[in-house]
């Protein structure tokens, strides 16, 4: 193998590490503040993942700043990677490695000494992001070091190399330049835009989706006129006012034959001065153990025995240990479980089995500073799951509605309606914005094809002319097209990226709306399409060129180029 | 062996006007002749070659080289054979600008495969026509005559059998185009020629001399 080529794989492997360098605090371990919804969590006062809500103040934290940073090192990183792929001076490439040598070691010290990370040691960025990060930067240092060399041992000053498609093409690319990067940079504005549209879409959608499925479902009951407290709890995990009815609902639930299964809830919360007793202020959620079908599907492992009356389990964004003893309300639990990610206000609640819940309240009136209001027989909400039938779950909800007046009822197609108008139409307004963008990029980057048109011309009938069959054109004008689409593509998906993650960071809090990431499977789907839609755009913009050849005899080619 | 039976090309430039750019040829050429084909400038010369080099469809008539009919063949099997067998000296520069001299040279080695002897052939070639010292240097870089030496150079790159010159030694001073006369007549000894030149004096150089006038060809 030549050093040409030793250079490019040491090059697309390097543009890849500093791609993954990228992504690697963002998506693939994301750190802590990734999780959603970070602004309103309380957190125990240990835990400076992203955020401490101390009061109003919100701030993040140093692992955010790192996983910026990151990004900050990794783009130059793509950079210089695909420079070292196409440029052939020895001396230029080694300039390049040594670059790509410093921004490796840039990513290791970032996490480390530069910046560092969360005190927390089980904190995400200390578990995943900073070991991927040393891992990345170590190969890139290594790689970066063996392109020096293998750049420092060439000797040829100038040996052309052996002539091919790819060189042509390269060639080509290299010396158009305008036309180059106006190609590029149309396509990757336009993928850019419509990776990032969709990838907000897919990502919203999965929200509301998991929003709605999370809960287990399908009509959820509170006391009439506490629908947006049940919403906004669902959302921040914040309980503003208690909310309580008679648990006798339940009976009456039962009695209608659509429903399959009724499981009620109850919401309370600890009280941030009573310093003596509780921790730190949290949620508080007394559910019942024997008909639950809402919380205990979420278990990151399975119970090996049955929650006793004082045995609690823990949402995601809490750290107590497990096994470990905490009190409310002047009552002694014991940490028996944690819950996967729900990505709703329950990641930092406490869950308590309804009897315990009970003898707590109970209790509060001498042990606590400040009791509990709820009575035994209170609860905040009723889950209910109809049955799949003639009826469906806004028939049934009705039904409720007239047979209980004392209740309003909650379905997953009415839930976040406000939120979701909102989110929709600015992501419409986005989306829209983004087609635009592909056909005035596919037009524009057409037009700039063509528009060489004359030169292409010449050159394409020469080649003709000393032997060049129609397919050999094709490919080279299709495989020109393709290689200035992917670059742009590539460009776009790194830039509608940043734009998904400045919307996930700034936008979606304000927008009160617990979003949860699209999952990596389908941000790879979304990157794939984007780039078919880059290659298909390339394909356009080579069209007039192709029809072009396909039809015209080569010496016309040739003599129509004079001009 | 190259034979031309009929050959017509009619040039349709609008709708009622067109234009009888070569008529009706009639032509047998052995291998080895050096045919120069004088014509004023309009004639149909360039059409011709090009028509001969596989370049220009007729509208009708034939050409055959050692019996094979060429605007039968599809296409790859045409750009095939313009490859292999023909080489073309284009009437004005028609050098790649991205491309250095010796990558030029190079080009239609590409699609009959390259290696080291192609790149020593290369090298043979640009001694030939004077410029070994130039092959790093991109088109523009060159003069015209230069320029047109690198392009003599690229269309003996593959060792045709045929070689279509239009105009070589055009815009170029008396030393030069002796010179590069005299190149055709050493490229003559491996080759078939067919040269068109304005130049009437220049028929010296050939063995068989030919004038062109308002698409017809005749034999002097
Ligand atoms: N693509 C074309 N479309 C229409 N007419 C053409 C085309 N190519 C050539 N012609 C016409 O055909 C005639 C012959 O042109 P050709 O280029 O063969 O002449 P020539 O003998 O090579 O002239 P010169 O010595 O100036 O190069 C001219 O009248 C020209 O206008
Ligand atoms: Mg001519």
């Amino acid at each position: 193998m030549t050093g040409l080529n030793k250079a490019k794989i040491f090059g697309i492997t390097l543009a890849i590490l500093g791609i993954l360098v990228i992504l690697t605090p963002h998506l693939i371990f994301p750190v802590c503040e990734y999780h959603g919804i970070s602004a309103t969590v309380i957190l125990p006062p240990t835990y400076t993942g992203f955020v401490v809500t101390g009061g109003t103040a919100t701030m993040p934290f140093k692992c955010y700043w790192m996983a910026w940073a990151e990004v900050a090192v990794g783009i130059p990183i793509v950079v210089s990677a695909l420079m070292l792929v196409f440029i052939r001076r020895p001396e230029t490439r080694k300039v390049l490695s040594l670059i790509a040598l410093t921004l490796g070691v840039m990513v290791i010290l970032l996490p480390t000494a530069l910046i560092g990370t969360c005190p927390e040691p089980t904190a995400p960025c200390n578990t995943g992001t900073k070991p991927a990060l040393l891992a990345l930067g170590a190969v890139i240092v290594g790689i970066s070091l063996s392109a020096f060399y293998t750049a420092g041992k060439e000797k040829t000053p100038y040996l052309p190399e052996i002539l091919n498609t790819s060189s042509l093409v390269k060639q080509d690319i290299k010396g158009r330049a305008l036309r180059s990067t106006l190609t590029i940079a149309c396509i990757a504005v336009a993928v850019g835009s419509l990776f990032a549209s969709s990838a907000l879409m897919e990502g919203i959608n999965h929200s509301i989706e998991l929003q709605a499925n999370k809960l287990g479902a399908d009509i959820i009951v509170v006391p009439k006129g506490e629908r947006e407290s049940f919403e906004h709890l669902l959302l921040t995990g914040m309980l503003e006012k208690p909310f309580y009815m008679d648990r006798s609902v339940e009976e009456k639930l039962k009695e209608i034959p659509q429903v399959e299964a009724v499981t009620p809830q109850l919401y309370m919360v600890t009280l941030t001065e009573a310093s003596c007793c509780a921790i730190w202020s949290v949620l508080l959620v007394g559910f019942d153990v024997e008909t639950d079908f809402v919380v205990t599907p979420w278990l990151s492992t399975p119970l090996r025995t049955p929650l006793g009356r004082d045995d609690v389990i823990q949402g995601c964004y809490l750290l107590l240990p497990i096994g470990g003893e905490t009190m409310f309300y002047g009552h002694h639990f014991k940490i028996k479980a944690k819950l996967e990610p729900m990505g709703t206000g329950f990641d930092a609640a406490i869950f308590i089995p309804m009897e315990g819940a009970y003898v707590m309240a109970e209790e509060s009136y001498y042990k606590a500073e400040k009791p509990l209001e709820v009575k035994r027989g209170q609860v905040s909400a009723f889950f209910l799951r109809v049955k799949p039938g003639r009826y469906s779950v806004e028939d049934v909800a009705t039904l409720i509605n007239i047979k209980i007046p004392a209740v309003d009822t909650i379905t997953s197609s009415n839930m976040f309606q406000t939120v979701r108008t909102q989110v929709s139409s600015i992501l419409q307004t986005f989306f829209v914005t983004g087609g635009l963008l592909w056909g005035m990029a596919t037009a524009l980057s057409a037009t700039v094809f063509s528009m060489m048109i004359n030169e292409r011309r010449r050159e394409i009938g020469l080649l003709r002319a000393v032997g060049a069959n129609k397919n050999y054109i094709f490919k080279l004008l299709v495989f020109e097209a393709v290689i200035l689409a992917l670059i742009g593509g590539v460009i776009g998906i790194v830039g509608g990226g940043s734009i998904v993650y400045f919307f996930n960071t700034l936008i979606i809090p304000s927008l009160d709306f617990p979003y949860i990431p699209p999952t990596l499977n389908s941000l790879g789907l979304t990157m794939g399409l984007s780039l078919c839609l880059a290659v298909a755009t390339g394909f356009i913009a080579a069209l007039h060129p192709l029809i072009l050849v396909g039809k015209t005899d080569p010496y016309d080619l040739i003599r129509r180029g004079e001009i | 062996m190259i034979e031309l039976k009929d050959l017509t090309k009619i040039y349709r430039q609008s709708s009622e006007l067109s234009v009888k750019a070569v008529d009706r040829v009639n032509l047998k050429i052995k291998s080895g002749d050096f045919a120069v084909i004088t014509g004023r400038s309009g004639s149909g010369k360039t059409t011709l070659l090009s028509m001969i080099g596989g370049l220009t469809k007729p509208t009708y008539g034939k050409v055959l080289i050692e019996g094979i009919d060429l605007w039968n063949l599809d296409d790859k099997t045409l750009s095939a054979f313009r490859n292999r067998k023909i080489g073309f000296v284009f009437q004005f520069p028609s050098l790649i600008p991205t491309l250095s001299v010796l990558e030029n040279l190079i080009v239609p080695a590409v699609f009959s495969g390259v290696n080291l002897k192609t790149y020593r052939r290369a090298f043979t070639l640009l001694k030939l026509v004077g410029l070994a010292e130039k092959y790093h240097a991109y088109p523009h870089q060159l003069s015209a005559g230069q320029q047109r030496r690198v392009t003599i150079a690229r269309a003996l790159i593959n060792k045709p059998e045929i070689v279509l010159a239009d105009e070589p030694t055009s815009d170029l001073d008396e030393d030069t185009e002796r010179e590069i006369m005299e190149l055709f007549k050493q490229i003559n000894t491996d080759a078939t020629i067919l040269l068109v030149t304005h130049n009437p004096e220049l028929s010296v150089y050939g063995n068989r001399h030919f004038r062109m006038s308002q698409g017809k060809l005749t034999e002097l």
